[in-house]
């Protein structure tokens, strides 16, 4: 199930609030009624592999018990061991088995054995989560948690489990038995999800079908103009479709009491690479900072081939195909260049070199990401750069640009913290008397319901499918 | 005031309450709605047989064809279906995917052709 559709708002959720909020008496109950709802969500949409999911679960389950039972001792060490390397080896069978396969056998010139398995969904989140219990729990970071049910909750928890952003079990650990409902959270949840959902369906739906027109069109009849028109509106479309997730996730986390991390800070206003990446998907690198990177040594030893490691399967970890290793060897040349000198010299420049430069890259980098066909990519990269295009702008390339432009003016603004400042100025207005107050959230009720009936209208308009009789 | 990022920017406790049942409220009204309205069987401005609700068996559940065709079914029947298309079309008019010509004809800018519709030639069509 994804929580951009009909079924989702209008069956889902309000079925699982009448639970929730309606039926269940105790904590204890809250979590048993969110993780039954979980397990349908993903059934939903994965009816195969939910048992995978379970399993995984289990492995570490169990892992951590017997790490527990055996502190100190090279039994724990094991335990530890075996279970992160069967989740793991989960992840690698559906994710990455084929790719492995189909390049050992083209070196070797043989025909390649390929298991064609779909991927489960949400396996490279829920795999990274459940190894952040267990790895937590060895670390004595936190308690080993002995109700199976409620570290299921803990991986399985619909808000989380299809996009993330990667919630540490130790960051959520107290909250699952000792939350309490915060009345503020519960309305504040449904706006920062409202708001999610119009990200998603509405400016990354819109950015995303300008993205395709062009970047999946015939190159060789792909102008210049045509070409940056299209990755700038990737560009749009991949921020806004994947923090919208993370709104989403969030919002609909905290309508139930838990307070996730934030995974995005304004990415597209950061002024170095190394900024880029302390704003984007910022749960993904504090994972692998945190279980990665530092395990193997960080900055202290060998630090320049940790941070290769790092980025090799920062990018791999995006999808099994050339182009994403790509995109994370690209990364750690960039970093690694600002780490020697560059980063330095960008701060003593003027504010918008750093932005410009950061935008140019980054942009340059969701090319790599875009492209999983090599010849597409080296193709494109052609055009991109001035070289091969057959013209500078074509035709219609022209007219839809212009017919957007209004959309492109308010996709950019968006992308920069100008709604952080009038949340601001907002909350200065409306805080100073009683009354203001209640005007205020008066109107964050209008806006919300505003913003919903937009989603309800977006969500149906995106199921509208005309058969048509065309008469010449 | 102790406000932390993002914390309390509902000022009254009760107000959040509020919105949160309103939301509620409404979502569970399209549920009730959904639930009691009478068969829809067809959609005169889409011109097409509107998905029935699916039969469920052990076959179609496991390969995920039964949700799929429920949740179409779902949308297909979804109250005040042409309400939200047309309030839909506003919004793609403001984004400026639509133009919109004389005597009510809608210029819908796709890549698709009359073959990605389904659609027929007049001569197949007399062929028949």
């Amino acid at each position: 199930m994804v929580f951009s559709s009909l079924a989702f708002v209008y069956i889902f959720l309000p079925i699982c609030f009448l639970l929730y909020f309606f039926v269940a008496k105790n904590i204890k109950q809250c979590n048993y009624i969110l993780l039954i709802m979980s397990l349908i969500f993903y059934a939903w949409g994965e009816p195969k592999w939910i048992i995978l999911m379970i399993i995984s679960t289990l492995v570490e389950y169990i892992g951590a018990l017997v790490i527990d039972k055996n502190r100190g001792t090279t039994k724990a060490k094991i335990a530890l061991g075996l279970s992160v390397a069967t989740s793991l080896s989960f992840l690698f069978v559906f994710k990455y088995f084929d790719f492995f396969s189909f390049n050992f056998a083209n070196i070797f010139g043989l025909t390649p054995k390929l298991l064609n398995l779909t991927l489960p969904i949400g396996i490279s989140f829920y795999t990274f989560q459940t190894i952040t219990y267990i790895v937590d729990v060895y670390k004595e970071k936190v308690p080993v948690q002995k109700s199976f049910a409620t570290l299921l909750l803990y991986v399985s928890m619909f808000p989380q489990l299809i996009a993330g952003p990667i919630v540490k079990y130790s960051d959520i650990e107290y909250q699952l038995n000792n939350r309490k409902l915060n009345s503020h959270f519960v309305g504040e949840g449904v706006i920062r999800f409202l708001v999610g959902l119009f990200k998603k369906i509405v400016i990354a739906n819109i950015a995303g079908e300008m993205a395709t027109k062009f970047l999946d069109s015939d190159l060789e009849m792909l102008s210049f103009c045509g070409a940056w028109i299209g990755i700038l509106s990737y560009t749009l479309q991949i921020y806004f479709d994947f923090s919208a997730y993370s709104d989403m996730a969030i919002g609909l986390g905290k309508i139930f009491g838990f307070t996730y991390p934030e995974n995005f800070n304004y990415p597209y206003i950061a002024t170095t690479i190394s900024d880029f990446w302390k704003r984007w998907h910022i749960s993904l690198t504090t994972f692998f900072r945190e279980y990665l990177y530092i395990p193997l040594g960080g900055n202290r030893k060998n630090h320049v081939l940790n941070l290769l490691i790092v980025w090799l399967l920062t990018g791999f970890w995006h999808g099994s195909a050339w182009n994403f290793i790509l995109w994370g060897l690209y990364y750690y040349l960039l970093i690694c260049i600002e780490r020697l000198f560059l980063g330095k010299l960008i701060e003593r420049l003027p504010s918008l070199f750093g932005h410009l430069y950061t935008m140019f890259l980054v942009i340059i980098g969701w090319v790599f990401f875009y492209f999983e066909d090599m010849e597409r990519l080296r193709e494109f990269f052609k055009i991109l750069l001035g070289f091969g295009a057959p013209e500078f702008i074509g035709i219609t390339d022209k007219a839809v640009f212009l017919n957007h432009i209004v959309f492109f003016i308010f996709a950019i603004i968006a992308v920069t913290p100008v709604s952080r400042i009038i949340k601001k100025l907002f909350i200065k207005l409306t805080s100073k008397t009683d009354t203001t107050q209640r005007v205020g959230d008066i109107v964050l009720i209008v806006y919300s319901l505003f913003l919903l009936f937009i989603n309800t209208a977006a969500m149906v308009g995106s199921t509208f499918n005309p058969f048509l009789y065309f008469r010449f | 005031m102790n406000k932390r990022k993002g914390e309390h920017y509902i000022n009254n406790s009760k107000m959040s309450l509020l919105l949160f049942f309103i939301f509620f409220i409404i979502i569970s009204i399209f549920l009730i709605i959904s639930i009691f309205a009478p068969e829809k069987t067809i959609s005169e401005r889409e011109n097409r047989t509107l998905q029935p609700f699916p039969k469920p068996t052990i076959s179609t559940i496991f390969s995920g064809q039964f949700i799929k065709d429920f949740e179409t079914h779902y949308s297909d029947t979804f109250p005040f279906r042409n309400f939200f298309l047309d309030v839909n079309d506003g919004i793609k008019k403001i984004t400026s995917q639509l133009s919109f010509g004389k005597d009510d004809i809608v210029i819908y800018n796709t890549d698709k052709t009359g073959d990605d519709f389904g659609g027929e030639a007049l001569e197949d069509v007399e062929k028949r």
